[in-house]
């Protein structure tokens, strides 16, 4: 009698134990989401708090309480940007400052923020998405340049030569020889060097932008900036003009390019 | 060893929301498969695993280094996933033809493991079945959940809802118990 009792509980256990796992189901095979989801989740995320030791750790923390960091909106171009340009950078790069009146990018291949941009107060109300996503693609694309080993050692070998044509006209400024023009022309001629080298990193720079966001929204995004700029002709040494980068993305050389392209065909 | 994954993880940690992407496209489909056995109805999984992964983004600054990310991910998505069962009471709603279907068409796709049988009595039975569930207390549901939709061993349930693997035997064993009685007292 005992015996039956516990071969019925028995019974009814594994019974239980199979209507169970039926109602659960086999495991699901994957179940993939669209990419809807994720730009829905993406909109969901905010900011990540920094793990609090680090906080507590950093140094420069109590002067820096209070400076803005990079804003979500900023945030959103820089990640949108990147991933349409295939490259994967930490948004630790970008520091944003707001006291410009027109829209400028910094890019240099020292320190902690190797992308600086320069916003006018209340940039969110006032810049163009077109105006952000040419900014922030410049940055990158500059950035991408300025890594470049090439770009680094002609940097480094103009430095060299620039610091020794310096120290060598002091001495012969100095001991009054009439030879010093020499290490004065080469001064000049290294400085011409920067000049062209910093510009034609530019406009690599530009030709990369148009290859990530495409010729019309570079074209869109670099005339908006222009329209702000109260003087778009003039340059700054080692760099070009709004005008001439304008001129070189938007300009007659693209169309002269496009027309030999259709007689080939 | 450092992987890629943790470099992904470390990225995420700081605010990288392009890192946190690769993470996502990498877990999803797992997660989401999970959720969709425990609780059913896939527009309701998708909430779940969506929910999870925000939890997970919150909570990425106490993650260790060098753990990996699929198991930590899971236990959120499973508590998760628990606690909106019981706020919505998704086990009060009847189970409809057309979930059962999508499961069984799921089976076939899994070759091995099948549901036979008349697809009515199936329904009939997981009626009888949910109807039972529903009376059981909230943490006997969940550690029956966890058992027999995901799977977990004792082990892993008393980690997922962190009680004791003893507290885990018993109520699992209570649950058991009660919701045998209730079926037969449903049959008789």
């Amino acid at each position: 009698m005992h015996e039956w009792k516990e071969d019925s509980r028995r019974t009814e256990q594994s019974d239980l134990e199979e209507r169970l796992a039926a109602y659960y189901g086999p495991q699901l095979r994957e179940q993939p989401l669209s990419s809807a989801s994720w730009e829905y989740l993406r909109s969901q995320l905010g900011s990540q708090r920094p793990p609090k030791r680090r906080r507590m750790l950093r140094p420069r923390s109590f002067w820096r309480r209070g400076k803005p960091s990079v804003p979500e909106y900023i945030r959103e171009t820089f990640f949108r940007i990147a991933h349409e340009a295939r490259v994967s950078y930490p948004l630790s790069l970008l520091q944003c400052s707001y006291n410009a009146c027109v829209p400028t990018v910094h890019v240099s291949s020292l320190g902690k923020h190797n992308i600086k941009l320069v916003l006018p107060s209340a940039a969110e109300t006032s810049i163009s998405q077109p105006e952000l996503d040419v900014l922030v693609a410049t940055g990158l694309a500059r950035y991408l340049c300025v890594r470049n080993p090439s770009y680094f050692m002609i940097r480094f070998l103009i430095a060299i030569v620039l610091l020794l044509a310096s120290l060598a006209s002091i001495i012969f400024i100095i001991q009054g020889r009439l030879i010093m023009v020499f290490p004065i022309a080469i001064i000049l001629c290294t400085l011409g060097l920067l000049h062209v080298q910093g510009r034609r990193s530019i406009f690599r720079a530009d030709a990369q932008v148009v290859k990530w966001l495409g010729r019309e929204r570079t074209c869109r995004g670099l005339h908006a900036l222009a329209d702000r700029s109260p003087s778009p002709r003039r340059g700054k040494w080692g760099e070009p003009s709004l005008a001439e980068r304008i001129k070189r993305v938007c300009g007659t050389q693209v169309t002269i390019e496009e027309d030999r392209l259709m007689l080939v065909r | 060893m450092v992987t890629c994954e943790d470099d992904l993880i470390e990225n995420a940690k700081h605010g990288d929301q392009e890192a946190f992407r690769h993470l996502w496209e990498a877990h999803h489909a797992i997660a989401m498969a999970a959720a969709l056995r425990l609780c059913h109805h896939p527009g309701l999984s998708e909430e779940i695993t969506q929910g999870a992964f925000l939890l997970a983004w919150c909570g990425l600054a106490g993650f260790k280094r060098g753990r990996p990310f699929r198991p930590w991910l899971m236990r959120i998505l499973y508590r998760h996933a628990l606690d909106v069962i019981e706020k919505q009471q998704t086990f009060l709603r009847p189970i409809s033809l057309d979930e059962l279907s999508e499961l069984e068409r799921q089976a076939v796709l899994n070759p091995g493991v099948g549901i036979d049988g008349d697809l009515q009595e199936q329904v009939v039975q997981r009626e009888e079945l949910r109807q039972a569930l529903a009376q059981l207390n909230p943490d006997q549901r969940r550690v029956i959940a966890l058992r027999y939709g995901a799977d977990l061993t004792e082990a892993d349930i008393a980690q997922v809802l962190d009680w004791h693997v003893g507290t885990v035997k018993s109520r699992l064993n209570r649950a058991r118990e009660r919701l045998r009685v209730l079926l037969t007292s449903e049959r008789g």
